[in-house]
């Protein structure tokens, strides 16, 4: 596993739904202790940066891709999006612990599969 | 001296004495956890330190002070020695669990001061990717693989 120092992280979001435009907005308005650049995922943008990622993947769960290289999916990217961010960073530690991951993991996981009826029914 | 005032000036001077031991026991090993929180500001790290066991001290000497009253008078030494020990005991429990109280400020102080310095994040990556192109390029209009690049898509040789 590389472990090079990161110094950014771009988030691949689904941006044809409104909830994702919503926490990317939440997420852009947060000081980052990191930076996180957002890049719609499968876009052409994103298949430029990143050839070698599987980019039906990233429409399916929000997706984080640190300068590294390293991958995260799913709840994993959104415990780095929460620990990039300054206030919220022992959230993310309180969320990362095993007792808490299998539970983001069903809401999460619930919430990004029902976002598109979320985001219609919320108008 | 009825043995009921000697019992509680007992009372009042090992209280005292155990309340004071834990305060400075606090004090001492505090500062070590404070000043590595605050990275190094030997002040700042004081002040919260003394601020924390002057508010240790005021909880404890309420208590003990509170607690003092016996509901009955004490006859003779051996009454005064159980007393003395049922008072003793709680007053060691209350302290115990102000001084567990007071490790879990100092640790979330701690836990609060390291986390900006951290530089992974809390769960593992799931996979590797090769980095793409440089970033900062311009953003509109995706710019063509670079040369010598194979990739699907309109091939450039």
């Amino acid at each position: 596993m590389r472990s090079a120092v990161m110094r950014s992280a771009t988030v691949l979001y689904d941006a044809d739904c409104a909830l994702c435009r919503n926490a990317r907005a939440w997420l852009e308005s947060q000081q980052q202790l990191l930076p996180l650049e957002f890049v719609p995922a499968a876009s052409p943008e994103a298949q430029w940066r990143f050839p070698g990622l599987d980019h039906r993947a990233t429409l399916r769960d929000l997706t984080v891709v640190a300068d590294t290289g390293e991958v995260w999916r799913a709840e994993r990217a959104w415990v780095f999006c929460l620990w990039a961010c300054a206030e919220h960073r022992l959230k993310a530690e309180r969320l990362s612990s095993p007792a808490m991951l299998p539970l983001a993991r069903g809401v999460l996981g619930a919430i990004s599969r029902n976002r598109h009826w979320i985001a219609s029914a919320n108008g | 001296m009825t043995w009921t005032v000697t019992t509680y000036l007992m009372y009042l001077a090992i209280s005292t004495a155990l309340t004071v031991w834990v305060g400075r026991t606090l004090y001492r090993n505090g500062r070590v956890f404070l000043v590595e929180v605050f990275a190094g500001q030997e002040g700042l790290a004081r002040a919260v330190n003394h601020l924390l066991v002057v508010g240790f001290y005021l909880v404890n000497f309420g208590f003990v002070s509170l607690f003092l009253r016996l509901r009955h008078e004490v006859p003779d030494a051996r009454a005064s020695i159980e007393a003395l020990s049922t008072k003793e005991g709680v007053v060691l429990l209350v302290l115990g669990a102000m001084h567990f109280i007071n490790m879990y400020v100092l640790n979330s102080f701690r836990r609060r001061g390291l986390a900006p310095r951290q530089t992974r994040p809390p769960v593992a990556p799931d996979a590797w990717t090769p980095p793409g192109p440089p970033q900062g390029q311009p953003r509109q209009a995706p710019p063509p693989p670079p040369y010598g690049y194979s990739a699907p898509g309109p091939a450039r040789a």
